[in-house]
């Protein structure tokens, strides 16, 4: 009888770890932090006017070849990670066909994993090194943490 | 057979059922103060290797977002693919503005509300009159649901592989390899037609996609493209 209980018993705690473990991974995607970088883009130049830390997922970082901006996250040891993005080019379509403006000015807003092995984010136009900025020191006073 | 174990394993039964059904409700991540419930609509793997796209709307349905998730599938190219694809959504309100006579519901409240689930790319649906157009800015495409569904298969292939219009007048992204200057650039021979954003660059298809939302190929030279583009994730 008490063999019995006990098989049961195993057998709950053993599907209670399961489903626990299966569950806890599934949550851990999105139970991340990023680091939302609010920046000026204006004709080609960029800033970095405010930085949070944010609860979620980041996008996941995935160069598309020829786009005009690139992106790396890196550190003293180099490049972590590389992504791609069109700051200047706004896709318009409809019933009636389309367009494609070209936004000179604007505020755009990259949502980095945070990573506290990285110290800088550096963007480029295809080798011309547009900004350099730390953007991983959280703690610091320009970072307000949500 | 004793009682109480006939007991214990009913109990421990219903656990198990119960836990099965929990586990395939289709809530895959709960809110907290900061995020939003998440749902996912096509769950395929872990979202660190998949391509994740997530939906934004209110009061459409997802009825309506199971039409924009086949009519993406439909095209060869993606349907081929499909298994590298994670479909969520975030049943959420998104504030959009009207630019060109389209939505664009680019803002950093959007790119918030978009963490509560993996989010490699983001759409938001909105019921607006059929004249208003749909946009594409970032990695964030914005559609009017009363469009033709086709167009979420256009706007994703210029965030996800770079396409140009191949309607004219438009303008050429920079680095887009759908439009060329000349025929003999193209790296397949499946056509050269006149007029790509521009009027003096080449097309490879005579009515792609990218052309007009009534078609239903991308075409070789664009498949090989997004291929490209898939084989990187």
């Amino acid at each position: 009888m008490i063999k019995k209980f006990l098989l049961v018993a195993l057998g709950i705690l053993v599907f209670f770890g399961v489903l626990s473990a299966v569950m806890g991974e599934e949550k851990d995607i999105c139970e991340d932090n990023y680091v939302l970088l609010k920046m000026s883009y204006l004709n080609g130049e960029f800033s970095v006017l405010d930085k949070t830390v944010g609860e979620g997922c980041a996008p996941k970082l995935n160069p598309v070849s020829g786009v005009e901006y690139s992106y790396d996250l890196v550190n003293g040891e180099g490049i972590l990670k590389e992504g791609t993005f069109h700051p200047g080019i706004l896709f318009i379509d409809g019933l009636e066909g389309g367009e494609v403006v070209e936004v000179e000015e604007n505020e755009i807003y990259l949502a980095v994993p945070y990573e506290k092995e990285v110290d800088d984010i550096e963007i480029y136009r295809g080798t011309d090194l547009k900004l350099k900025a730390g953007v991983f020191d959280v703690g610091a006073t320009s970072c307000r943490v949500k | 057979m004793d009682v109480k174990f006939v007991i214990v394993g009913v109990l421990l039964l219903v656990v198990i059922i119960g836990g099965f059904i929990f586990m395939n409700s289709g809530v895959l991540y709960s809110s907290s103060e900061e995020t939003e419930e998440c749902e996912r609509i096509v769950y395929n793997g872990n979202p660190v290797e998949q391509i994740n796209v997530v939906f934004l709307a209110k009061g459409i349905g997802k009825g309506k977002i199971n039409d924009y998730i086949d009519s993406l599938l439909s095209f060869e190219v993606f349907s081929k693919s499909k298994d590298q694809f994670n479909f969520f959504y975030v049943e959420e309100e998104v504030e959009c503005e009207m630019q060109y006579s389209a939505i664009l519901c680019y803002s950093k409240d959007l790119i918030k509300k978009s963490a509560s689930c993996p989010n490699d790319f983001v759409v938001v649906l909105k019921d607006e009159k059929r004249s208003v157009r749909s946009s594409a800015y970032m990695n964030v495409i914005s559609l009017n649901s009363n469009l033709p569904v086709s167009v979420f298969a256009h706007e994703f292939a210029h965030v996800f592989a770079n396409l140009a219009d191949e309607y004219v007048p438009a303008k050429i992204p920079r680095g887009a390899e759908n439009c060329q200057k000349s025929c003999e650039d193209f790296s397949v021979g499946e056509g050269c037609f006149e007029g790509c954003s521009e009027s003096d660059f080449f097309r490879s298809s005579e009515s792609s996609i990218m052309r007009t939302l009534s078609s239903n190929s991308f075409y070789e030279l664009n498949e090989n493209i997004i291929k490209e583009e898939l084989e990187s994730y």
